[in-house]
């Protein structure tokens, strides 16, 4: 399965790299990057909603906010499952991702045990 | 014969004296050494009612000055007399009064027996201003002509003394007034200009708290993010070090067993390294994560809450934390709620968090100085009487708000300290084992958010005790349909 991450950080790529190593190793999952909310849209638009099984996207970004995209992805691409990510006990943005239509919500650090287990339960 | 040497002495006297029961003492006191008088009157008309001021006898020479008796309220004179002189503004004068004149069936005469008398108007601009009455119970014909012209000359010397004796009193009364009056003012404005400095002193301090907890609060927005790559990479990199150790072994015979003891220890040393690097990263923020609570963009919202109820349970919380990270750590709990606290308007998550501060460090300094007191002891070779570490909470309804103390009689605050207790990453704690954050949320919790107040109140080595107010907030319409 193919997940999206969307983030501004340039890092995370390979923080997401080295973490699903076995994963990505034994071709269980397949990693794509978006550095913002709009490339991930044109990701979207070119390659069809079934090109991504799931979605994690970063909250504070410049440009579009993860917030905003969630709302055009839930509303342009329906069955698309996106997780959302952001620091630490923000109560505002999570109750706001859950109103959006998030189907999860993860907090920095990201804990990758955990992630994995709710991409696998998914 | 007429004596002017003595009207002349006398004029002098009466019009040197300023002070109006001074004055009257000296003018009666002249009038009974020289009108051979046995009894002596000095009534004054005040707001148009006459009042004995001063009586006086030849017995001794006595003179009373009275405290404006109402002369209605006399039988000491023939009023019939003094009603006459009052109303006519002329001289009265009988030698035998008993039998002589229109008065001989006033009471006062029929029953004294007065033989001479002298009822004299003292006049000033033609106005009546008081009346002198003198009286000779013994001794018929006492008032001469020339007495009588003697009196005449002083009571109007006198009047214009009394007259301004009078204004002079009611001068000195005014300006006593006014001067007290000032002065309670002064009192006043002192007192409004204390309370003033004490307020702009706070505002000043929690201005200060306030922004340092939103640059902190700032900071730890711009930290948690390379700090979690920080993290999250030392900890791969661990991983990796482990996986690249099995890949040794499982290679270990390509390698020569010197190469890979000395691989095998650069490797472990890296992993260490790494665990270090992660170890301190989660150290970090745990510091970082205490600094986002200053934050205020999550406040929660208000609910009706049993602050009693709320508070036994963080106290209970604060308990078993503490003696689950410290088997030894006991104490004494005291509390006391005030059952008719009933419902207040607050936010229970945050207002818990600034409650289990304060308890926290209640049980730390009492657990501290049971620790110490044992240490000293020890040392002391003494073992009676050990010290037992309290902790008193309480709340009391105080109307329009709540009070809340948190005391304990641990280790208190030293006074070079106490005034930054409240500052962010103050602390008396060992490195490591505080952020010296707790206390600056729980300020920024009460007083910000709840618009309350906290103080301290300490001595060194006996107690300290955490005093809270908080107001008692309306409930809102929108909380009223959720209810």
């Amino acid at each position: 399965m193919r997940i999206m991450i969307v983030d501004d950080e340039e890092d995370i790529q390979s923080l997401f790299e080295q973490k699903f190593r076995k994963e990505i190793k034994n071709g269980e999952i397949e990693l794509q990057f978006a550095l913002s909310a709009q490339a991930a849209l044109q990701f979207l638009e070119n390659q069809g909603e079934n090109s991504i099984y799931l979605m994690l996207s970063d909250i504070n970004m410049p440009g579009l906010s993860g917030l905003e995209l969630l709302q055009i992805v839930k509303n342009k691409f329906k069955d698309l499952k996106v997780f959302l990510i952001t620091a630490y006990g923000d109560e505002d943005n999570y109750k706001r991702a859950i109103e959006y239509g998030a189907d999860d919500y993860l907090n920095k650090p990201i804990d990758f045990k955990k992630l994995k287990e709710k991409i696998f339960n998914l | 014969m007429l004596d002017l040497d003595t009207v002349m002495k006398a004029s002098i006297a009466i019009s040197g004296e300023i002070v109006l029961s001074n004055l009257l003492k000296k003018l009666m006191n002249i009038v009974i050494q020289n009108a051979g008088a046995q009894n002596v009157y000095l009534i004054l008309k005040k707001n148009g009612s006459l009042f004995i001021e001063a009586a006086g006898t030849n017995d001794g020479d006595r003179v009373v000055v009275l405290q404006s008796v109402p002369l209605e309220k006399s039988n000491e004179l023939p009023l019939s007399v003094i009603n006459y002189v009052e109303i006519t503004k002329e001289n009265v004068v009988l030698s035998q009064a008993t039998t002589q004149g229109v008065f001989t069936t006033d009471p006062y005469i029929t029953v004294h027996q007065t033989q001479s008398l002298l009822c004299t108007p003292i006049l000033n601009h033609g106005q009546l201003i008081g009346i002198l009455y003198l009286e000779n119970n013994l001794t018929t014909d006492v008032f001469t002509p020339d007495r009588v012209e003697v009196l005449r000359l002083l009571s109007s010397q006198a009047a214009i003394s009394i007259e301004n004796a009078s204004l002079y009193e009611t001068l000195e009364m005014k300006v006593a007034a006014r001067t007290q009056e000032l002065q309670d003012k002064n009192q006043q404005l002192a007192t409004t200009l204390a309370k003033l400095k004490a307020t702009q002193d706070r505002i000043v301090a929690q201005e200060k708290l306030a922004s340092l907890g939103a640059l902190t609060a700032g900071i730890a927005h711009e930290i948690k993010n390379p700090l979690n790559f920080v993290n999250n990479f030392a900890e791969i990199s661990a991983e990796l070090t482990q996986e690249v150790l099995e890949e040794i072994e499982n290679q270990k015979d390509n390698l020569d067993s010197r190469t890979r003891e000395y691989l095998a220890e650069i490797l472990n040393d890296l992993s260490q390294n790494l665990k270090k690097i992660n170890h301190h990263g989660k150290r970090a923020d745990k510091i970082v994560s205490g600094m986002l609570m200053h934050s205020r963009g999550s406040v929660g919202e208000r609910q009706l809450t049993d602050l009693n109820a709320l508070l036994a349970e963080y106290v209970n919380l604060a308990y078993h934390g503490m003696r689950a990270n410290n088997p030894v750590f006991n104490l004494t709990i005291e509390e006391q709620y005030d059952d008719s606290l009933g419902l207040v308007n607050v936010v229970p998550q945050n207002l818990s968090r600034a409650f289990l501060n304060l308890v926290n460090n209640a049980c730390y300094a009492a657990h501290q100085k049971k620790q110490l007191d044992v240490e000293a002891r020890e040392r002391a070779a003494r073992c009676n009487e050990l010290f037992e570490p309290t902790i008193w909470i309480r709340t009391k309804n105080l109307g329009d708000r709540v009070e809340v103390r948190i005391k304990d009689n641990g280790t208190g605050i030293s006074p070079t300290v106490v005034d930054k207790i409240f500052n962010p990453f103050f602390t008396t704690k060992p490195t490591g084992e505080g952020t010296g954050l707790g206390l600056s949320i729980t300020h920024d919790i009460i007083v910000q958010e709840h618009q309350g107040e906290i103080t301290v109140e300490t001595e060194p080595g006996i107690y300290t005790e955490f005093i809270i107010f908080l107001p008692k907030v309306k409930i809102l319409e929108r909380q009223l349909n959720e209810v």
